[in-house]
């Protein structure tokens, strides 16, 4: 075969190579392969020279991407029987319904704390949804839809401001937790709610702190700060579990303590910022090395919560919170980097053999 | 003139007296003009786009002692798709032979 049929079809397998199945591609090179071939014999029948007659043939059958393209766009690229945009559209509703999900534990809506399963279970749901989107965009982009590629990453892209239009965040809030535009009622005194037992808490520390830097036996200490289950009672709460303490202190126990981990509210109105220990000592050490930076915890946790209020109180009056950055920079993560990321490194993998190509110069010029 | 949707009623038509292979049928429609301004290459995909749709098959011919080619056959569905195309195509030249015939005044004058 002469080196000019071989570049061309080189050329045209490069651009076919890994977007259509090796059996179709193959059947594509050999057709056109025989097809140039006897193009070429009839014209050196006709006493056209070699050369001559070679660009000729390769000219009349087209340049090889654009022979490449329309074998592309014929192809079929249902999945599943499913035009893609419609793949597309329905991956990143799942992707991104799942990732709020996950992150903003958006059962919320659901008046339930959702469990860790069930966030990580919507995560890896989200993570699928995205992976249709991928392969979407990937079918279109293959078979040269440019159009059809962008609307792809469009159509999850747009679904974005959609689900923050009915989440209200706060940005930098030390929690995970949002206000559903549709439970506006319920949670601007559940947030009320939440504050004033912070604002309890933040008083017990306080008092905890200064009683237990006189404290030189349980006898000074006052009821509350004894038995748990006053405190809890003053403080609005069930009982208290027993702190997460350290190496050689004992769990349990009627001391109450700041919590060492976890210093944690929600907007239902739980909060979580004391816990209990067996001995005095124990109790003191957590007092004086522990209460300070709870009380400090709870500062940052209060002020995110008002400030949550102060966003839900403007939602009722008609404030729109689209693409609150921080309830969404992982779903425009996963959205707007990583599906044009994975189109990218697919893309490379296609150019990447056909830099490798030896180029016959510019002999059909 | 030029009815580049035709494309496949062209190729069918192409077939209809005898199997061919793709350098054949694509030199006869580029005579007949009807292949526009696609380019030969461009014409195969609408031959393997009839082959999916079972209107045509198509074998590899190895043993004539030339280069191996493609050889191309109408199916019975390819022969009732051709039939379909040949009446739609002449209800459409009998409408405008109808409309040219009565003399109807175009720019330049009458036809």
């Amino acid at each position: 075969m002469s080196k000019l049929i071989d570049w061309y079809l080189v050329e045209l397998r490069l651009r076919l190579d890994g977007k259509l199945p090796s059996e179709v591609v193959e059947t594509i090179i050999r057709e056109a392969e025989s097809h140039l071939g006897e193009s070429v014999e009839r014209q050196v029948g006709l006493n056209v020279d070699q050369e001559s007659a070679e660009k000729s043939a390769i000219q009349a059958y087209g340049g090889p991407e654009k022979v490449a393209i329309a074998h592309l766009r014929k192809t079929s690229q249902l999945l599943w029987g499913i035009k893609p945009r419609w793949v597309a559209i329905f991956g990143s509703l799942v992707a991104i319904a799942c990732w709020n999900f996950h992150w903003l534990t958006l059962s919320m809506f659901f008046d339930n704390f959702g469990e860790a399963w069930q966030n990580e279970l919507a995560g890896v749901i989200g993570v699928c949804g995205l992976a249709l989107v991928f392969v979407s965009a990937q079918r279109a982009y293959r078979s040269n839809r440019w159009f059809l590629a962008a609307s792809t990453v469009i159509a999850a892209a747009a679904t974005i401001p959609i689900v923050s239009y009915w989440m209200i965040g706060e940005l930098g809030a030390p929690f995970y937790e949002g206000v559903s535009r549709f439970h506006l009622g319920r949670d601007v005194p559940n947030l009320e709610h939440t504050i004033s037992k912070l604002d309890a808490n933040n008083a017990f520390v306080e008092r905890g702190i200064a009683v237990y830097q006189h404290a030189t036996s349980e006898a000074n200490l006052p009821e509350d700060l004894t038995f748990a289950r006053v405190a809890a009672r003053e403080l609005e709460e069930e009982e208290f579990t027993p702190a997460v303490v350290g190496r050689g202190m004992s769990r349990g126990g009627n001391f109450v303590v700041p919590r060492r981990y976890g210093v944690f509210a929600m907007v239902d109105g739980s909060v979580w910022v004391l816990g209990t220990v067996a001995h005095f000592e124990d109790a003191r050490k957590e007092w004086l090395n522990q209460g300070p930076k709870d009380l400090a915890e709870i500062d940052v946790l209060r002020k995110g919560m008002a400030s949550l209020l102060a966003s839900t109180k403007e939602a009722q009056n008609g404030k729109l919170f689209f693409l609150n950055p921080a309830l969404y920079s992982e779903t425009f993560i996963g959205t707007l980097v990583l599906l044009p990321g994975l189109l990218l490194v697919d893309w490379l993998g296609v150019l990447i053999p056909r830099a490798r190509r030896r180029w016959p110069g510019k002999v059909l010029a | 003139m030029a009815f580049r949707g035709d494309i496949k009623a062209l190729i069918l038509g192409t077939l209809q007296s005898e199997p061919l292979h793709g350098y054949e049928i694509v030199r006869r429609i580029r005579e007949t003009g009807g292949a526009g301004r696609l380019s030969e290459g461009q014409i195969y995909p609408y031959l393997h786009e009839l082959e999916g749709a079972g209107l045509v098959t198509a074998e590899w011919q190895t043993d004539t002692g030339a280069a191996p080619r493609r050889v191309y056959q109408l199916t019975p569905g390819g022969r009732a798709e051709l039939a379909r195309h040949k009446a739609v195509w002449e209800k459409f030249v009998a409408g405008i032979g109808s409309v040219l015939g009565t003399g109807v005044k175009m720019e330049g004058g009458n036809v």
